[in-house]
């Protein structure tokens, strides 16, 4: 067992500190899911909810904020544990950003003309994927602890990067075709647009987590452009 | 910090009797910085300071092994006259402890009056090292009141100010706020951040933020060993070592 705080009310503070990431976290997991799903069926209803959610999300943000900082006043943390509690104020804000995206995507769907069909949703498919995979990557990573996971997610931010590009030509060049309707174009390139930056707001929670582990795991990384300080030695 | 070490201390072992407290230290004290000393109840921090200015061996069958330097020179050299090393390492005390007949001013003064005669510009010395000390005003108009009237937290500014008299090049400091309250630990935290810059200073707290909020740099001792010596910033955001995690964010394994 990992040494626990003499303090034991710290030791509890720090433990609901993760719950509330794992609960944020999980309801922003879920906004994404249920983004893609209003996209591909057009269920108004689910862009609806999603929608309402992202309400509390801000809530959750404000919250584990204020909560992070009750800590950091009460027990002046140091080490990894202020590396952890400084990562998590990093992570809420991202994770609220992700869930602005998701609302806005169901935005989207519910700002669409009525009886227009979901055209062309299954352009963004891909790049929704590998967004997801990346988030899912970061959410993994904070949960394990697990700092491979967390460069995996980086690396992985390429790809839908690429993804990406790839729907902003092929929108681009189905709307010159005359196969796409322009405004219909335009509202696809910004949902794979949406989904680009839930990934970078991904990556930055991969980053929190690799600092707040740092001192621990990434010392034999040479990926790094600069070498890590951490040589902790686990004896 | 590229410039050459106040002292150097090498393979310095320490014990009392048989008992063996400190194990080959290794350290190099930068000149003109304050270094903190942390860790648990009993692992040397006092016997380690009382190395540096040979105070160790005035208890009985105390012994030291190793080297300590002075810029440079071996403290524990046959040359050396012990009472006039002192007077360039001083020492400030946990509990503050005035010489309780004595007035403000000969309190001041008490370092020079024990070693060789107190000079004629004695008014001017008193009241440079009371402001040293931050006490200056505080007790300007009393001078000649007994030094025990002061509040704790004057008393350890006086005996901050007497040390500080012989213009000492180092100032060791065992505890020195672990009997006053917040707002005289505040002033004397100020002083000590204001004296760093022109002395060189050793103290050991067993207050870890008052650890981070003083000192350039921090060493972290354990049953004896020195566990892991870096700069304050790093030892407290990113310490190498599990052993200094666990003690700085006060963990049992
Ligand atoms: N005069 C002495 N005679 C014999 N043993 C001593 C003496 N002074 C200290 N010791 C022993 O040396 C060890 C280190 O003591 P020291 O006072 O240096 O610890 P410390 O780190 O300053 O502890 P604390 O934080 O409680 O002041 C302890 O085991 C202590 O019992
Ligand atoms: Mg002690």
């Amino acid at each position: 067992m990992a040494p626990q705080h003499t303090v034991q009310a710290y030791q509890a503070e720090l433990q609901e500190l993760r719950d509330r990431l794992e609960t944020m976290t999980d309801v922003v997991y879920e906004m994404i899911a249920n983004a893609r799903e209003a996209l591909t069926t057009g269920d108004m209803e689910l862009a609806e909810r999603t929608v309402q959610t992202d309400h509390q999300v801000n809530q959750q943000e404000v919250e584990i904020d204020r909560f992070c900082l009750e800590i950091l006043v009460r027990r002046q943390s140091v080490a990894g544990d202020l590396r952890f509690i400084l990562a998590a104020m990093k992570m809420v804000t991202q994770l609220e950003r992700i869930g602005d995206q998701a609302a806005s995507i169901c935005h989207e769907v519910t700002d669409r003309p009525p009886g227009l069909q979901p055209t062309g949703a299954d352009l963004v498919d891909d790049v929704a994927e590998a967004a997801k995979s990346v988030v899912d990557d970061a959410i993994t990573a904070f949960l394990d602890e697990d700092v491979d996971r967390a460069f995996e997610a980086i690396d992985a931010d390429d790809e839908v990067n690429e993804e990406y590009e790839r729907v902003s030509r092929q929108v681009l060049s189905q709307m010159g075709d005359g196969e796409l309707a322009v405004e219909t174009g335009i509202s696809i390139q910004s949902i794979a647009k949406r989904f680009e930056r839930m990934a970078d707001c991904a990556t930055n929670i991969a980053e929190a987590i690799i600092f707040a582990l740092d001192a621990q795991d990434i010392r034999h990384r040479d990926k790094l452009a600069s070498p890590p300080t951490g040589d902790r030695d686990h004896s | 910090m590229s410039s050459t070490p106040k002292l150097s201390i090498s393979e310095m072992d320490a014990s009392y009797g048989d008992h063996q407290v400190l194990h080959s230290i290794d350290m190099q004290i930068p000149a003109q910085q304050v270094t903190a000393l942390i860790g648990p109840s009993g692992c040397g921090k006092s016997t380690y300071l009382r190395c540096l200015n040979r105070m160790h061996e005035l208890t009985t069958s105390a012994t030291v092994n190793g080297t300590v330097e002075l810029d440079g020179a071996d403290i524990y050299h046959d040359d050396i006259d012990p009472v006039l090393l002192r007077r360039r390492i001083g020492m400030v005390f946990q509990k503050p402890a005035p010489f309780p007949t004595w007035s403000i001013a000969d309190n001041v003064l008490a370092g020079m009056k024990l070693t060789g005669g107190v000079p004629d510009n004695a008014d001017e010395i008193v009241e440079k090292a009371l402001k040293g000390a931050a006490l200056w005003d505080e007790v300007k108009d009393k001078l000649d009141k007994p030094g025990t009237s002061l509040s704790g937290g004057q008393q350890q500014r006086l005996c901050i100010a007497r040390a500080i008299t012989v213009e000492p090049d180092v100032l060791l400091m065992d505890e020195p706020c672990s009997a006053i309250d917040p707002v005289a630990t505040a002033r004397v935290e100020n002083l000590i951040h204001e004296l760093g810059e022109n002395y060189t200073i050793v103290v050991v707290t067993h207050n870890m933020q008052q650890a981070a909020r003083i000192s350039d740099k921090t060493a972290f001792l354990m049953m004896g060993e020195l566990v892991e010596f870096d700069d304050t910033s790093k030892l407290f955001s990113n310490p190498a070592k599990q052993q200094t995690e666990d003690y700085i964010t006060g963990k049992f394994g």
